[in-house]
């Protein structure tokens, strides 16, 4: 390491600058690769995997690459707003992704290195992951920011107050428990959008009220109530443009909360407060339980419920008096789990908050019943998890609100799909998030910060050079470039930050240098990115089994070549070749979605390829063709699958093979599953339909 | 030892980058978009662990970034309640593995003492709360 103080200095004399930076170069590179020992590399006892990930055709035809470190997988995929985005996420669920409904076989190397270096390597990349996500946040926000003050604007226009519901992006997390979803008529306050009139008491509520008036005093939410509409009243919009820290690809930043962060806590706070002091009780058509035997409950588990009311009861006393500024939501969740549990022990039945949102996302019902199959299949699967969470709640004594939350999630999962595939209904879209978020939108009747229209207008405007002036920092920081800045690129990038943390702070030159010597001390080898091919997937899992310490190698077959290889143990290879050669008499990808119009697989037909893509490209060429007839009535969708299919049937004339189908729908557990034995009439193999926005919520009431 | 191998010819690889070209690392294929907007939130390998343990590891992480990155005590606490959500807890202030987390956190950023008392005194209402950071980080150096 060459220490900082030795480093040269730039500007006094350039050529003697430039001698001192090589003669450092040579010597730093001669000592760091003659003494690597000098290095504490330490003995290779940890390893990690890095992954090339097989192309198909669609959005996946370059191949990809991952790291995998144990359970976990980090990779880099292109997203909005035009970046590289880092994604970690369990390694089950990348291979569910990526093998299972991607359908693409996985090469593993395995690279022995230090427990020292697997460390640094570790971190790097969650700190990656961990840095780019609070920056994506902190736009997030500052895109609320600009929302919140538009929808602030609309509202104080002349002859438009309280008519503005608020849009997207402006909705009040676990509010809709609440406050009903009819903002056009409600002008005059809060309690006129509460849900009164339950058809059941909520006596859990009063007691709660009473326990607030005990601790806090008797008049404390009405002064509650009061301070936090005097709060949010004298909100200031700061969004002035130093508030935005200089991003750096190591640093969390340091952001002060938006404006519409702060709007959103006092007015979740204050709706809170309103509706336990206006005496309002959960909407029943948010409460969800189920005749099925699974959710009946034995006296035991009723008094255990009851404990966890009171609990919880306790809980939502003590967050009332707390100084943290997001106590709205759980105050919210809070009483309406409160309604639940009561609900439970009264009825004999579990009883859960719905976790979808107000106007969700939906399978249509002819998706449903199209693979009505696997999601048989998946509903087993449901049971099983619903089955497991009631245990990990019925069977300890200290389970905490996570435990719970899985419970609630659990339940929600198992009705909805229950009953899309029970009745043929469409299957609304989980939003995934763990906690109950049923939301509605902001309402201009509710506290507001009392703002003239010049400064909304003003603020709206600086919210919106703030939002450009974030973005362009990802932009500019994480830019998308298929040769510089991809999948392959951003993983070395990311080693080489692991290898050598100082490298940003030394000069280019010496940086590359150090960081070749870690590299070949680390890893066994340097991965050259600059001026070669080494950014296309393929060849960079190729220069990675020639160049690092790869202590073994192995291949993750994708679904369909995994029963394939099933299949020819029980049945003739010859005709397992034949039949599942194509798309029309396949069984393992009934429920393949074809989105391009393809007949035959030739992933597995070597020698035969250019003539079974000869007959792809016909195939692709005929959509094509048919696309152009059709284009006034389907906006053009038939010609681009046709030109897309005939697109991937060109690189199987040369032999090469990109195109291997997709899988619509797997189980979580897909590595057992057989679709071939669940497959049905070849009608069924037919593309899906869009998953559709409804309007109308399904909700089975206690 | 091996070196950096000299780029070889790639036929294939070619047509590959040819087709990297149009379209490359991305995954929004609408099949898979239609078999994630349904699939359970918990993987297989979290069903087995506690979920409390899998957001202390996640609070631990996060907060030797912050600290890495000088991020400020206070500043945190609105860090913790998103970092809580995603793992299903609304009321993190009354869980444990969020205390514990940030005392390992602290120590994985090789925080000293001072800077562990400001944490505390920021971040935690009772002398409880106080402890579990204390005991992480003790445990965690």
């Amino acid at each position: 390491m060459i220490p900082t103080a030795l480093r040269p200095s730039v500007g006094a004399d350039p050529k003697l600058d430039k001698l001192i930076r090589l003669i450092l170069l040579v010597l730093a590179a001669a000592l760091l690769t003659a003494a690597p020992g000098a290095i504490a590399a330490g003995p290779t006892d940890r390893t990690f995997d890095y992954l090339y990930i097989e192309p198909n055709s669609g959005a996946s035809s370059g191949g990809h690459a991952a790291v995998r470190f144990g359970d976990v997988t980090f990779h880099f995929q292109h997203a909005e707003p035009g970046i590289i985005r880092a994604v970690k996420e369990t390694s089950e669920s990348f291979e569910y992704v990526y093998r299972g409904l991607g359908n693409r076989t996985v090469h593993v190397s395995r690279i022995a290195v230090s427990a020292d270096t697997y460390a640094r390597l570790h971190d790097a990349f969650d700190r990656r992951h961990l840095v780019q996500q609070s920056q994506l946040e902190l736009l997030e926000s500052r895109r609320r920011d600009r929302q919140v003050l538009e929808f602030l604007r609309d509202a104080a226009a002349p002859g438009r107050a309280g008519e503005a519901p608020g849009g997207p992006g402006v909705e009040l997390p676990g509010s809709a428990y609440f406050v009903v979803d009819a903002p056009a008529d409600d002008v005059r306050g809060a309690a006129h959008a509460f849900a009164h009139g339950s058809p059941f008491p909520t006596p859990a509520l009063e007691l709660l009220r009473e326990q607030v008036g005990y601790t806090h005093g008797n008049d404390y939410l009405t002064r509650r109530s009061d301070d936090l509409r005097a709060e949010i009243e004298a909100l200031t919009v700061d969004v002035s443009p130093h508030r935005i820290p200089t991003f750096a690809p190591d640093l969390i930043p340091a952001a002060r909360a938006g404006f519409s962060d702060r709007y959103g806590e006092l007015l979740l706070a204050w709706l809170a407060v309103e509706v336990l002091r206006t005496g309002a009780c959960p909407r029943a058509t948010t409460l969800r339980t189920s005749e099925d035997p699974a959710f009946q409950l034995s006296d035991e588990e009723i008094h255990r419920l009851r404990t966890l009311a009171e609990n919880l009861r306790t809980d939502v006393v003590r967050l009332l008096g707390s100084r943290r500024p997001d106590v709205g939501f759980p105050l919210l969740v809070g009483m309406a789990r409160l309604a639940a549990l009561e609900r439970s022990a009264a009825s004999g039945r579990l009883v859960v908050l719905d976790g979808f949102p107000e106007h969700p996302q939906e399978l249509p019902s002819g998706t449903v019943r199209r693979y009505q199959h696997v999601l048989r299949a998946i509903l087993a699967e449901r049971r099983d998890e619903f089955a497991r969470a009631r245990v990990a709640i019925f069977a300890s004594r200290d389970s905490g609100e996570a435990t719970w939350s899985r419970l609630e999630t659990a339940a929600n999962l198992l009705l909805e799909l229950e009953a899309a595939v029970e009745h043929g209904t469409p299957l609304r879209v989980y939003p995934g998030t763990p906690l109950p978020v049923k939301a509605v939108p902001l309402r201009a009747s509710w506290p507001r910060p009392q703002l003239g229209r010049s400064a909304l207008e003003t603020g709206t405007a600086q919210a919106r050079r703030i939002e450009r002036d974030v973005e362009a920092q990802l932009v500019g920081l994480y830019p998308y470039h298929v040769v510089s800045r991809n999948c392959v690129t951003e993983i070395f990038r990311t080693l080489e930050a692991g290898l050598d943390p100082e490298t940003g702070s030394a000069a280019a030159d010496l940086a590359a240098a150090r960081v070749r010597a870690e590299a070949r001390s680390r890893l066994g080898g340097h991965v050259e990115m600059t001026g070669t091919a080494n950014f296309i997937p393929i060849v960079a899992h190729r220069a990675v089994r020639d160049t690092y310490r790869v202590t073994a190698r192995s291949r993750l077959p994708s679904y369909r070549r995994q029963r394939l290889a099933r299949l020819v143990t029980r049945q003739s290879p010859l005709l397992v070749y034949l039949r599942e050669s194509n798309t029309l008499t396949s069984t393992i990808q009934p429920t393949v979605h074809f989105g391009e119009p393809f007949l035959f697989f030739t992933e597995d037909a070597v020698a035969p390829r250019p003539l079974l893509g000869l007959v792809n490209l016909g195939i692709g060429a005929g959509a094509s063709a048919l696309g152009i007839v059709t284009l006034p009535f389907d906006r053009g969708r038939r010609l681009v699958a046709g030109a897309r299919a005939a697109l991937f049937s060109l690189p199987e004339m040369a032999f090469v093979n990109l195109r291997k189908g997709e899988i619509a729908i797997l189980p979580q557990e897909w590595h057992a599953y057989d679709a071939g034995a669940q497959a049905q009439a070849p009608g069924r193999r037919r593309a899906t339909g869009p998953v559709s926005r409804s309007r109308r919520a399904r909700r089975s009431s206690p | 030892m091996a070196t950096t191998p000299r780029p070889r010819r790639h036929p294939h690889a070619l047509l590959v980058a040819l087709s990297v070209l149009s379209v490359g690392c991305s995954f929004s294929d609408s099949s898979v978009s239609i078999s994630k907007s349904i699939s359970s939130p918990f993987a297989s390998s979290s069903r087995s662990s506690s979920p409390e343990s899998a957001y202390e590891g996640d609070v631990r992480d996060y907060t030797a970034a912050y600290m890495k990155s000088g991020g400020r005590p206070d500043e945190l606490r609105r860090e913790l309640s998103a970092l809580a959500a995603k793992h299903g807890i609304s009321d993190w202030e009354r869980n444990k593995a969020t205390f514990r987390g940030i005392g390992a956190g602290l120590a994985q950023a090789d925080a000293r003492q001072v800077e562990v008392d400001a944490f505390k005194q920021n971040l935690t209402t009772t002398d409880e709360q106080a402890e579990w950071m204390q005991e992480a980080y003790d445990a965690a150096r």
